[in-house]
């Protein structure tokens, strides 16, 4: 059975890109282009892993993550946070809204499969 | 020399005395002809009185001898009857006759009867007897002879000579010398008297005179000499004088008028004095008040004379040039000129060409400082619209002047951090958006190369792509750097321990490059700390000792790096400088300004990104301090880093 990866991006090439990567290493990748239609992905699956963009059109990352926590289901679930933002503010704030890891845009492909093994382990 | 003796110009004195003598030297000289006149003609009486008496005798002597010639007796009784009347002749006093015959024996004679007198002589020794008988013997029949001699008679009392008279007749044929004299004093007893009558009238008169000439003249005159002296003592200023003369005639109105004139003057003169008094006050009142304006003006105030000696200058000039006003007065304005005589010269021309000038700047010296001065200078000019000097007002500028280049770099500070600043927001904004396509190329790069078999061209190709990302990734990094806006965490750093972590690091590239390092860090007492983030301090130190060593690369000369911390205290705080030299090839003054500009750089393409002196400067400026270069080219470049310092006894525990 495939883990099972929710990236939330809104930059397409952006889904495009980790899709073909994870893919490639076997998840099962779905992707959402914003909050609203992530939230409409996870009412009705459920993820071993999610991967949020934090600058987004709407509903910003911050929030995405801190109404994903809210659902029981999804209390546990590892969230990496990814960012073209860097400062100690947000990186605190992403804590703060529930995420695991924070991590700068761009990330080394390797890098990502390696924490995302071993936060799915 | 003719107007001295102009009659009106002589003293009054004198005119009375002229005015007396001429009536009284005609009445003398009238006075004293008329005795002369008198005289002469008693003289004339009593000499034919003479002559008449010889003459009587004479024919006396002739009757007697007409009938009788050659009867001797008779005629020796006739002549005995005429001798006895010659006997009873007697002319005035002492005056007689007398008869002797031409050898001089007298023959009738009051006193000397028979004595031959022919050798007697006068008082002046002449024998005038024997003249007189041989004048008789060749005068014709009745001819009267005159004989004058001085002649002194003891027996009469004479102590001196007096003149006689002598009048004389020859009776021939009886060989008579007939003679008749007298005293010549005698004779002119009456004239005496009458002459010394007239001249004690004449002397009384003449005294009367000259008592009249004195006393007229003094009632005349010393009212007027009173006068003199009083309206002299008035003419020199003595006012209170007064005439005291009063009397009835012309003198007494002319003292009058003169008082009345006196009083007219001394009242004119109150008025005058009041006059002159009240525009006094009220003068003094405007001097003292311009003097007021002037001395209480805070800018200082000049005059000259034409050639630029300072004739005046006011309490403000006095403190701008910290000079007294007994040190300024005389001396030469261009003294104080920075340009001296070139400006005094040029601000002549500006004034005589427009009489005037407004703000013009210029600079003075005094013995202590340089005083930046806005002037404004006009012409002085008097009445007759002469140039009499010029007025000068100076207003220190010297505290705009600093404040106005304080201001200037305050400004030029503001506008590099704002320009910094805008630039930082752009490149934040570039850099989240070239992160995302970037990561996107890199995962799908990654993805292919997988799927490639690494022996293939394409895998170089894919290789050579993921370089060029990986240095987009970098020069994104330093932008996101450069532009990193939140302060991080700060803490007390002590740059001393920065410096030396940052050469942990680069210590083995310097001796790889036989670059000398020199360390002059501040010891002791003076800890330089300051308030902020140890890592980017450092990432600072390292980007500058990297600029420092790339500068020296091709230095021929040695290559020395120096880096210096130390403390300033100062105003109540303490700052910490950190200063980075090198040897190396130095900025040029043309580029200077634009090193801390992001991208700006002198490295070949690919060497450097050109944001690493911006984001130090970024950096810097996050810390509240501020980062300065000063270069030669060809020799050395010092960067040195200011902040702000933090004193050990105030960090919190």
């Amino acid at each position: 059975m495939p883990r099972k990866i929710l990236v939330v991006d809104d930059d397409e090439m952006v889904l495009i890109a980790l899709e073909e990567l994870l893919g490639s290493k076997g998840y099962d990748i779905r992707t959402a282009s914003g909050g609203t239609q992530a939230r409409k992905i996870i009412e009705t699956e459920l993820f071993d892993l999610l991967i949020l963009d934090l600058v987004m059109p709407g509903m910003d990352g911050y929030e995405l993550c801190r109404r994903i926590r809210q659902d029981a289901r999804f209390k546990e679930t590892p969230v990496l946070m990814l960012t073209a933002l860097s400062g100690e503010e947000d990186k605190r704030k992403g804590e703060e809204a529930g995420a695991n890891l924070f991590l700068p845009k761009p990330i080394s492909p390797q890098r990502l499969l390696s924490l995302i093994e071993s936060a799915l382990s | 020399m003719i107007k001295m003796f102009r009659f009106k110009d002589w003293k009054i004195r004198t005119k009375l005395a002229f005015a007396f003598l001429c009536v009284l030297l005609p009445l003398s000289s009238t006075a004293f002809l008329s005795v002369h006149l008198f005289s002469k003609k008693v003289k004339e009486e009593a000499a034919s009185q003479l002559a008449n008496t010889v003459l009587m005798i004479y024919k006396l002597c002739q009757s007697q001898d007409q009938g009788y010639q050659g009867d001797q007796q008779k005629i020796a009784l006739l002549q005995g009857v005429v001798k006895q009347a010659v006997r009873n002749v007697r002319a005035e006093k002492t005056g007689y006759a007398y008869v002797m015959d031409s050898k001089g024996v007298l023959i009738v004679h009051p006193a000397r009867e028979g004595e031959n007198i022919i050798g007697e002589t006068d008082s002046n020794g002449v024998a005038f007897m024997r003249e007189m008988s041989v004048k008789a013997m060749e005068m014709g029949p009745g001819e009267v002879g005159e004989v004058r001699y001085p002649w002194m008679n003891v027996e009469l009392g004479d102590t001196k000579p007096r003149m006689k008279l002598l009048k004389y007749v020859y009776f021939r044929p009886w060989d008579w010398i007939v003679c008749a004299g007298t005293y010549e004093s005698e004779i002119f007893q009456g004239v005496d008297e009458t002459q010394r009558i007239v001249l004690e009238a004449f002397a009384v008169t003449f005294t009367l005179i000259l008592i009249l000439t004195f006393v007229i003249g003094s009632v005349l005159v010393r009212p007027l000499t009173e006068l003199n002296a009083v309206t002299q003592q008035i003419a020199a200023g003595d006012l209170s004088q007064n005439v005291n003369i009063h009397r009835k005639d012309e003198i007494g109105t002319l003292a009058e008028s003169f008082r009345t004139m006196a009083g007219q003057v001394r009242r004119y003169t109150q008025d005058l004095e009041r006059t002159v008094e009240e525009r006094s006050r009220r003068l003094a009142d405007s001097e003292r008040k311009y003097r007021t304006l002037v001395e209480s003006s805070v800018d200082g105030i000049v005059t000259t004379d034409q050639k630029g000696y300072i004739t005046f200058a006011n309490t403000a000039m006095e403190d701008l040039l910290g000079e007294q006003r007994e040190v300024l007065l005389g001396k030469h304005i261009a003294y104080y000129y920075k340009r001296g005589i070139d400006e005094a010269r040029e601000i002549m021309r500006e004034l005589r060409k427009q009489g005037h000038f407004r703000n013009r700047e210029i600079t003075l010296e005094s013995k202590t400082r340089e005083i930046q001065i806005m002037t404004s200078s006009s012409l002085l000019q008097n009445e007759k619209g002469e140039i009499i000097g010029t007025l000068g007002v100076f207003t220190d500028i010297t505290e705009i002047k600093r404040l106005e280049a304080e201001l200037q770099k305050t400004q030029a500070h503001l506008v590099q951090t704002m320009k910094m600043r805008a630039l930082g927001d752009l490149v934040a904004g570039v850099a989240h958006s070239v992160n995302n396509p970037l990561m996107a190329s890199n995962t799908i790069l990654h993805v292919i190369s997988e799927d490639t078999d690494p022996d293939s061209p394409n895998y170089q190709r894919i290789k050579i792509i993921k370089e060029c990302n990986r240095r987009i990734e970098k020069i994104v990094q330093h932008l996101k750097d450069f532009s990193r806006q939140s302060e991080g965490k700060f803490s007390v750093v002590d740059i001393n321990n920065t410096i030396e972590d940052a050469l942990l690091i680069t210590v083995q590239q310097l001796q790889n490059r036989n670059i000398r390092l020199v360390k002059g860090l501040t010891t002791g007492m003076h800890q330089p700390l300051v308030r902020g983030d140890a890592s980017q301090l450092e990432e600072v130190i390292m980007e500058l000792i990297a600029n420092a060593r790339d500068a020296m690369e091709e230095s021929d000369h040695e290559k020395v790096l120096t880096i210096e911390s130390k403390v300033v205290a100062g105003n109540g705080k303490k700052t910490v400088i950190l200063r980075i030299s090198d040897t190396g090839k130095g900025i040029s003054k043309e580029i200077v300004d634009k090193i801390f500009e992001p991208f700006f750089t002198t490295k070949e393409q690919g060497k450097g990104t050109g944001l690493g002196l911006s984001i130090a400067y970024g950096i810097v400026e996050q810390h509240g301090g501020r980062m300065e270069v000063e270069s030669k080219e060809g020799e050395y470049t010092t960067f040195s880093i200011v902040l702000p310092g933090v004193d050990p006894n105030t960090i919190e525990m």
